[in-house]
């Protein structure tokens, strides 16, 4: 009894593992830095990518005719990086000038932009990082 | 007002102090009494933290922009509902928040469960005050809602307009009320662990105290994606998200748990194991909490990173070491009374359930994870997207689908083989068919065949047993059918609540499955132009613009026709706010049982053509009408029967007497 368990245990974890392995291979997206994607773009180059730490350059954003894929700028204070959308969806409300992004898709070496098929900015929640002292500047330059 | 918000907390975290010392010391020394006194502070507690809840509600209501928290997540423009909904909708509020339903949560089971469980009471109650005293500690020192700016602004800066929406402002609360409650039970499987107490008792208060937040945050789930689905606007209500994760794992473990315990009541097995689940759903809900407090892990729920983070970690760590080395202390006292006697009982499909149900915990735990392990162990930091988790829980939901059907067709211990032949047939047929059906109706995906078929076998399996249920009571009290059934629900409600849930599933896997047929289109269109889809054709009229004291809003009117029969007329809108700099996009939706026509307002040029987004989504009304059913079914297990009162009543008395020192219990 307790071995035909044990088979059966061990058979389900065994088909989990596998289905687990192969199903991140293939979903699979890696992190970089706008530095280190520039940096070593060989190595990146063709990969899924999930670019992040950047903000959108103010002023940068060229809409297509209906507002739905635009091409911009990113940068990390650094160095700059063009962006094309190339995703269905509309654009999350809080992408704008300024916004924090983080993008999937493919970075495309030879005209040197970045095919994003998913645009993330930053959610609106009011979870804010800032200190004291930064929010008394906002509050005082709003007031 | 506000000062006696902060005055409150200081007390608070007093009496919570003595709350958690109070009832351990009174257990040792056979001190009754200090043992009330801890249970008496812990009201207290309840009292103060409602307190400064109310203080801190006055001044949003009051707009007293001078506390800080009240000029962030408030304005003067902002409708009264959300500015109630403030409350909850920035760090420190949400904290106190936490912490307020945390403190109803022990006060209710201190009220209502202190003389029917009185030896595991003076260890539970200091596990739910060493929370309280936590969450107090960072009000004071870390996240303090009470905070004053040395001016005060003319108005505040508000809630983001994304955030205004009536289910938003209902689904924080749902949420919490789930994954704070989750502390009563694991409070009374550390007090039983603690008290030695291991008997049957401490299950059943555990499932009376898991039912409920097990509900709420089922509920609080769906309630998160309706908004997205209605708010959001990218045509789908569940992206795998971390924060979404966070939440939808301890619900996983608590639904592992709500069936394992039905084996450990009737075969006394898996004694161990349950308490390991109850202990790891609240680990989780800690750990929930901190993936989206700390900002550790990227989601488009990530809110800043902030101080907090650390608190979290260190917190939850200790509840698992202290946990862990409780359950190793009393590993003795949880050997299983009985053992599996056969692969064909409905024991081994509860085994399977709970083993397939934490799989799917684990692969959602283990992608939402991933991009922490891959940068510690590897160079890269790699995040596994939205279809790994597809393509993972997919199956693993079918083989779930297929034990919910086949659970009840089980017998305990072991089931015969014409019992076995008998239970299976009709609904083995029925899947039969629904695949046979669908196959020739054109339906290629073999996931979403295998789905239905799944789906049609469990409803099957359901009417089997309601009908068969039904005829034994027609046939032992001599009454109609109705009264028959109505009779089988109203006695076993548990049972019968609990197929009711099922059934729920069932609609839920329908609708998911109806997300492998969704159509998607993009369309450009000029005023007057139409265009066909499916059995639609949805004609551009107009758009037009307005504005308020909020807002300015354009709107793109649409004819939607069906068959060609004119149906409704559409209006996808974008909302620019004016004090927030920012845009929403408001979907429009045509609903019908069969699917939902969903369009958004893309764009538009000078011409005022304009570009739109149409998503057909075939059966996902079944998702929201899955969710009311399961809310309506787990209720109905949880409702006590007049018998269930009175035995209460007669539980209470019995307690009464032996805390008289009246008579002594034999065990």
């Amino acid at each position: 009894m307790k071995s035909k368990f044990t088979f059966g245990a061990v058979l389900i974890t065994a088909g989990l593992v596998y289905l687990f392995v192969s199903s991140v291979e293939q979903s699979a997206a890696t992190h970089v830095s706008l530095d280190t994607l520039l940096e070593d773009s060989g190595t990146y180059a063709g990969r899924r990518l999930q670019l992040g730490g950047c903000t959108v350059v103010p002023g940068s954003i060229q809409w297509d005719q209906f507002r739905h894929r635009p091409e911009f700028l990113v940068t990390d204070g650094d160095r700059r990086l063009r962006v094309r959308y190339r995703g269905n969806s509309v654009l999350p409300d809080t992408f704008k000038d300024q916004a924090q992004v983080v993008m999937e898709g493919h970075y495309d070496r030879g005209s040197d932009h970045f095919d994003a098929q998913v645009v993330f900015a930053k959610c609106p929640s009011k979870y804010e990082g800032q200190d004291y002292q930064g929010h008394i500047d906002a509050m005082q330059s709003q007031g | 007002m506000i000062d006696i918000g902060y005055f409150s907390l200081c007390v608070a975290l007093a009496f919570s102090g003595w709350a958690m010392v109070a009832p351990l010391v009174g257990v040792r020394r056979g001190n009754e009494s200090l043992i009330r006194s801890g249970e008496r502070a812990f009201l207290a507690v309840c009292a103060l933290i409602t307190v400064a809840v109310i203080a801190l509600w006055n001044a949003l209501l009051s707009h007293d922009f001078q506390v800080q928290y009240v000029a962030e997540t408030s304005n003067r423009a902002m409708p009264l509902i959300y500015v109630i909904a403030a409350l909850w909708g920035g760090q420190e509020g949400s904290l106190l928040f936490w912490n307020w339903i945390l403190t109803i949560y022990g006060a209710a089971l201190v009220l209502i469960n202190a003389k029917r469980y009185r030896r595991l009471m003076p260890f539970a109650v200091p596990v739910v005050a060493a929370t309280v005293f936590f969450f107090t500690l960072i009000h004071l020192f870390e996240a303090n809602p009470f905070v004053r700016l040395p001016f005060t602004p003319a108005d505040g800066r508000g809630l983001n307009p994304l955030l205004q929406h009536p289910v938003m402002a209902i689904h924080p609360p749902t949420l919490y009320l789930g994954m704070v409650g989750m502390a009563v039970p694991f409070a009374i499987a550390v007090a039983a662990l603690w008290s030695g107490q291991l008997d049957q008792t401490w299950l059943h208060a555990v499932r009376r105290w898991m039912l409920v937040p097990w509900t709420f945050l089922g509920a609080g789930l769906l309630l998160g994606g309706k908004w997205a689905y209605v708010e959001l606007g990218w045509g789908g209500y569940w992206a795998w998200d971390p924060v979404e994760n966070a939440s939808f794992m301890p619900w996983l473990s608590a639904t592992a748990f709500l069936h394992s315990a039905m084996i450990q009541e009737r075969r006394g097995m898996l004694k161990m194991w349950n308490l390991i689940l109850v202990i790891l759903t609240y680990a989780l809900c800690i750990f929930g909490t901190f993936i989206t407090r700390s900002g550790i892990i990227d989601s488009v729920h990530a809110f800043a990173r902030s101080n907090i983070g650390p608190f979290f970690s260190v917190f939850l760590i200790l509840i698992l070491v202290f946990s862990i080395s409780l359950l190793w202390h009393r590993y003795r006292e949880l050997r299983a009374e009985n053992r599996l006697e056969s692969l064909a009982s409905r024991e081994t499909a509860f085994l399977l359930n709970n083993w397939v149900l934490l799989g799917m915990l684990f692969a959602v735990f283990w992608g939402t994870i991933f991009p922490l392990l891959s940068e510690t162990f590897t160079a890269e930091k790699i995040s596994v997207t939205a279809p790994f988790f597809n393509q993972v829980n997919i199956p693993i939901g079918l083989v779930l689908i297929f034990l919910t059907g086949a659970g009840p067709l089980f017998a305990w211990r072991r089931t015969s083989a014409e019992s076995l032949k008998r239970n299976f047939t009709w609904p083995g047929v029925a899947a039969l068919v629904t695949a046979a059906l669908l196959v020739a109706a054109g339906i290629a995906d073999l996931y979403a065949v295998m789905s239905l078929a799944l789906c049609a076998f469990v409803l099957a399996s359901l009417f089997t047993e309601f009908h068969r249920g039904t005829q034994a009571r027609q046939r032992t009290t001599q009454v109609g059918y109705l009264r028959a059934l109505y009779a089988l629900l109203a006695k076993s409600r548990r049972r019968y609540g609990g197929y009711l849930v099922h059934l729920a599933m069932i609609l839920l896997f329908v609708g998911f499955t109806g997300k492998a047929f969704t159509v998607e289109r993009e369309v450009e269109l000029g005023v007057g132009e139409s265009v066909q889809i499916d059995d639609y054709t949805v004609r551009y009229e107009a758009l037009a613009q307005s504005e308020d004291a909020n807002k300015t809003a354009v709107a793109a009117a649409l004819s939607l026709f069906l068959d060609d029969r004119f149906v409704t007329t559409l209006m996808p809108a974008r909302h620019e706010y004016k004090s927030f700099e920012q845009g929403t996009t408001e979907v429009s939706i045509f609903s019908r049982l069969r699917e939902d026509f969903y369009i958004i307002l893309v764009g538009w040029n000078e011409l005022q053509s304009a570009k739109f987004l149409v998503y057909i989504n075939p059966l996902v009304n079944a998702v929201w009408v899955g969710g009311i059913v399961f809310v309506l079914g787990s209720l109905w297990a949880m409702w006590p029967t007049a018998r269930d009162r009175r035995l209460a009543q007669v539980d209470r008395r019995a307690m009464q007497a032996v805390g008289s020192g009246a008579t002594t219990l034999r065990p």
